[in-house]
């Protein structure tokens, strides 16, 4: 039972400890971002655009993927229990208002978690070991307006739009089960689609997908600048990025969807 | 460059402005004390080594001097300038001033040569792109490679990223480059290849140098005073000559465990140690 407590609170100082630093690296991506570049030290945009064909051109593949094959899953299940109450008409209805404000969002995040998180926490981690950060400080330039801006301006610009290719994705695989396997009328999937949606639902897909974007890009740039020791911190810090981002992720989805709920 | 004598360090001590200035300076890590109050003078245009094993606290010192870290207690100042003030700002003026060579070199590996070189240039000066070009050029130059502007950290050897490392450290024409431990990795021919240049630079910029080695016939060859550090304290400070003459540094030299305060083992209660107690 002690050692329950004492796991417990250790997770809890680490998370707490995390916390901090994911506040510090964002309040100082701000002062970057918004102050800074009027004092003379623009942002680096080209090395932003650089890192926005990484972030988002290439992980396009790996979103489509889990989107249209959720999809195309969750299409054969909606549609066999709608079938029970004689409505599986509108699994367009349910494909389409879940995507938009759930799960094109979410899948989504938690794809980029791991590619994007991971690939971040790996990177300024093995410069971290490598004295390639002391080299940028000692050289009277700073870490953040130099590795960390960049790449989170990228996530935040990328991870919206990759979401909702996520979302058209994952629709048009319940689309292909839909109609190309279970004979539904085509005009009747995308009809009911549209009709029960509202702005509000595209909204709060935006709104989570940069929520998401934000967990994502600041924990794995967080993991990375607090590597200890060399290749097992790097590691360590690169599965530390995906788990923190994916909770992280999960307990907003909540929060955001209950504040939407109650709101 | 080496065999200078007391009155040519009186000359220089009469001549050379102190660069560095390290007073009463102590560094723990967490109930690890590694530095227990370090005096240390610097003057412009000396070379300083700092010798001592490894874990005896010379890489702590070069990374308190390079604001890299901040000292628990006493004062580290560059240029008179405290380096242990919070605001970073306010060390980017000094930071200019001095170029550090790294261990593993740190060359950033998303850039190329000729961009690891230049980041400095473009960063901190107005100069044209044609002149930063030019100038990376020369520094490389300076280091004895040609036309590798265009190659990836990944694809040099060993000895040309520590040569490219240098380049980058001399991009601003620092008044003080920091090396640490050089000579790590690298073969005794290109380690005396990296020595000369070491000399070349002091004696061509009167750049002040402060080297943390262990590697001792490249210390003697490049010193013009030397520390040995040993158990965070500075127990032999003085010419290469006077270093040769002192017991504790001949013991280290020679990895002798009979100087005294180096090496030396309390053998009791080892056993028990072994034995868990028995």
């Amino acid at each position: 039972m002690t050692d329950l407590l004492a796991q417990v609170g250790r997770g809890g100082i680490a998370v707490g400890s995390f916390l901090v630093d994911f506040g510090r690296l964002l309040r100082s991506f701000l002062y970057w971002t918004v102050i800074a570049p009027f004092k003379g030290y623009p942002i680096r945009m080209h090395e932003a655009a650089r890192q926005s064909v990484r972030v988002g051109v290439q992980s396009i593949p790996i979103v489509f993927l889990v989107n249209f094959f959720v999809g195309a899953t969750l299409a054969f299940t909606v549609a066999e229990i709608l079938n029970l109450f004689g409505a599986n008409a509108y699994t367009g209805a349910v494909m389409g208002v879940g995507f938009w404000r759930e799960l094109g969002p979410l899948l989504t995040g938690i794809v980029m978690a791991g590619y994007v998180g991971a690939s971040l926490a790996a990177e300024i981690g093995t410069m971290k070991v490598g004295e390639e950060i002391m080299a940028l400080e000692a050289s009277a330039l700073n870490p953040v307006r130099f590795l960390a801006v960049p790449r989170l301006l990228a996530v935040l610009a990328m991870v919206p739009v990759v979401t909702l290719m996520g979302t058209v994705f994952g629709i048009y695989g319940g689309y292909i089960v839909c109609v190309g396997v279970l004979g539904q009328n085509a005009s009747v999937y995308w009809d009911q689609m549209i009709e029960p949606m509202e702005n509000v639902d595209i909204r709060l897909g935006l709104i989570k997908s940069f929520i998401f974007a934000t967990i994502v890009g600041v924990t794995g740039l967080v993991q990375g600048f607090r590597v200890r020791g060399g290749a097992e911190g790097v590691g360590a810090a690169t599965t530390n990025a995906v788990v923190y981002s994916i909770i992280f992720i999960i307990v907003a989805d909540l929060a955001v969807t209950a504040l939407h709920y109650f709101g | 460059m080496g065999a200078i004598d007391d009155t040519t360090i009186d000359a220089t001590s009469a001549r050379g402005e102190i660069v560095i200035d390290c007073r009463g300076v102590k560094k723990s890590y967490g109930d690890r004390e590694i530095l227990h109050g370090i005096d240390l003078v610097v003057r412009k245009g000396e070379t300083l080594v700092i010798m001592g094993g490894s874990g005896h606290g010379k890489s702590t010192l070069l990374r308190l001097m390079i604001g890299a870290e901040r000292a628990d207690a006493g004062e580290v100042r560059l240029f008179g300038q405290d380096m242990s003030v919070s605001d970073e700002q306010t060390l980017y003026p000094i930071k200019k001033r001095f170029g550090v060579l790294f261990q593993s070199s740190a060359l950033y590996g998303s850039m190329t040569v000729g961009e690891n070189i230049s980041l400095p240039l473009e960063e901190h000066t107005d100069l044209d792109r044609k002149i930063i070009d030019i100038i990376v050029k020369l520094k490389l130059e300076q280091v004895g490679l040609r036309k590798c502007e265009n190659l990836m950290p990944s694809e040099l050897s060993g000895g040309m990223r520590k040569r490219v490392g240098l380049a980058r450290a001399i991009a601003l024409d620092p008044e003080i480059i920091f090396y640490d431990e050089p000579g790590a990795g690298l073969d005794p021919v290109v380690l005396s290849q990296i020595d000369q240049l070491i000399i070349g630079l002091s004696d061509k910029l009167g750049v002040a140098s402060i080297v943390v080695t262990h590697e001792m016939s490249s210390a003697f060859r490049i010193a013009d005073r030397m520390v040995l550090l040993y158990n965070g304290r500075i127990i032999a400070d003085g010419t290469p000559e006077e270093m040769r003459r002192n017991s504790a540094v001949d013991a280290f030299v020679n990895g002798r465990s009979d100087g005294g305060e180096i090496g030396a083992r309390d053998g009791a209660g080892f056993v028990e140690d072994l034995l868990g107690g028995k």
